[in-house]
């Protein structure tokens, strides 16, 4: 029994090391407020037939697709610089892009932004799958295996240090002491 | 080397299991935010009496006194939340806000005048797990200090383990296949992942 379970602790961990790596890079630069810094990417310019939207949110979400652009469109960020002008972000890890339409003539005016390899990382904290991309939906599926995985190993984890009596003393002052800290730590903050 | 690393692997683990535990069970109530109940926040408002908005000066307040202010009604009402905006109107009243997991507290306060009042926005479990999972930074005093502290030795933790995990594999198994299956999979999607968003269009 305590070989299988040894075998899938390891080979679930070898299979999450990876996202457990990002998440503890980008935990880290979350907690002490870091950002990604952007640079000015390239510039260019399409013509897309203008959609018949009754909303700025549905115009930006069809323009986007019709780029085949790939991320969220922020709705507080939509706005007319001019009657016939319509701006809009489409937002994504690493990357965003500011749409400029002029909407009679359907000339679209993509101004890109990049946030590099931490931009990344801090974006697949969390990801949930994203709009036209379907690596979003690949990731989701990573997110919800990691996710049993590091449960299954840290349970699994304490069960190994149950079973070697020698450390049994000793770890329930670290076991005590850290992770019932932690736990009435959290409770004391949420009360 | 082998015991010492299998020695600091599992205690490490065992004094941050509560860590990895909680972020792994706040991580999917949020990933499932509709299977649990008490996402939504309820609003209510009461006038409580205080002390200390009678002793308040009225006008700007420089930015020290107005740290002095918010921390010396928070002991005088019992506020457990996370000191945060503060803002004065135009009719001279100044608002602080309070904020912990699940709970947005806003207090507005009419120097010289006794009665203040308290406007708290409540989550229930869901937004309480949503919002301990976000809690993050070292300001705000000792409580959140040691949290923000916990974050950090978490994230470590997160980089830390599967490191040390690799290790342990690779000196454990003799038949190393599977593993490097595994592990070169699950590393060439990670990267991968990276790459096709910093280099995707």
């Amino acid at each position: 029994m305590k070989k299988i379970v040894l075998d899938i602790h390891i080979y679930l961990s070898l299979l999450c090391a990876g996202y457990m790596i990002i998440y503890g890079v980008s935990g880290i630069a979350f907690n002490h407020d870091v950002h990604p810094s952007e640079r000015d990417g390239v510039e260019w310019e399409a013509v897309v037939e203008v959609p018949d939207a009754d909303e700025d949110q549905v115009l930006a979400e069809a323009v986007r697709d019709r780029l085949d652009l790939v991320g969220w469109v922020p709705f507080w960020r939509l706005s007319h610089p001019e009657p016939d002008e319509f701006v809009f972000f489409v937002d994504r890890p690493a990357r965003e892009y500011r749409v400029h339409l002029y909407q009679s003539t359907g000339v679209v005016q993509v101004s890109e932004s990049d946030r590099g390899v931490l931009g990344a990382v801090i974006g697949l904290h969390g990801l949930q799958g994203m709009p036209n991309s379907n690596w979003g939906r690949t990731w989701a599926v990573y997110t919800e295996i990691s996710i049993w995985a590091l449960v299954f190993s840290v349970i699994s984890g304490i069960w190994f240090w149950w079973l070697r009596p020698a450390y049994r003393r000793s770890g329930w002052w670290v076991l005590g002491l850290g992770s019932g800290g932690s736990i009435l730590l959290m409770l004391y903050i949420i009360g | 080397m082998y015991v010492l690393v299998r020695t600091v692997h599992l205690f490490s683990g065992l004094v941050l299991a509560g860590g990895l535990f909680m972020y792994a069970a706040t991580g999917f109530i949020m990933a499932h935010q509709d299977w649990f109940p008490g996402g939504e926040s309820e609003k209510t408002t009461e006038q409580l009496t205080s002390e200390v908005a009678v002793r308040m000066g009225g006008g700007e307040l420089p930015q020290e006194q107005a740290d002095h202010w918010q921390r010396q009604l928070t002991g005088e009402l019992g506020l457990h939340g996370r000191p945060g905006n503060r803002w004065r109107s135009d009719d001279g009243s100044w608002t602080f806000e309070y904020s912990r997991p699940g709970t947005n507290e806003k207090l507005r306060v009419r120097p010289g005048d006794r009665s203040v009042t308290l406007t708290v926005e409540a989550a229930g479990f869901a937004g309480i797990m949503n919002r301990l999972h976000h809690l993050r930074g070292y300001a705000g005093g000792p409580r959140f200090f040691l949290w923000g502290l916990f974050v950090d030795l978490t994230s470590l933790a997160m980089i830390f383990f599967p490191l040390t995990g690799i290790y342990l594999w690779y000196t454990l198994k003799k038949d190393h296949r599977l593993g490097w299956i595994v592990l070169g999979s699950s590393t060439a999607y990670g990267l991968g992942s990276i790459l096709y968003l910093v280099l995707g269009r």
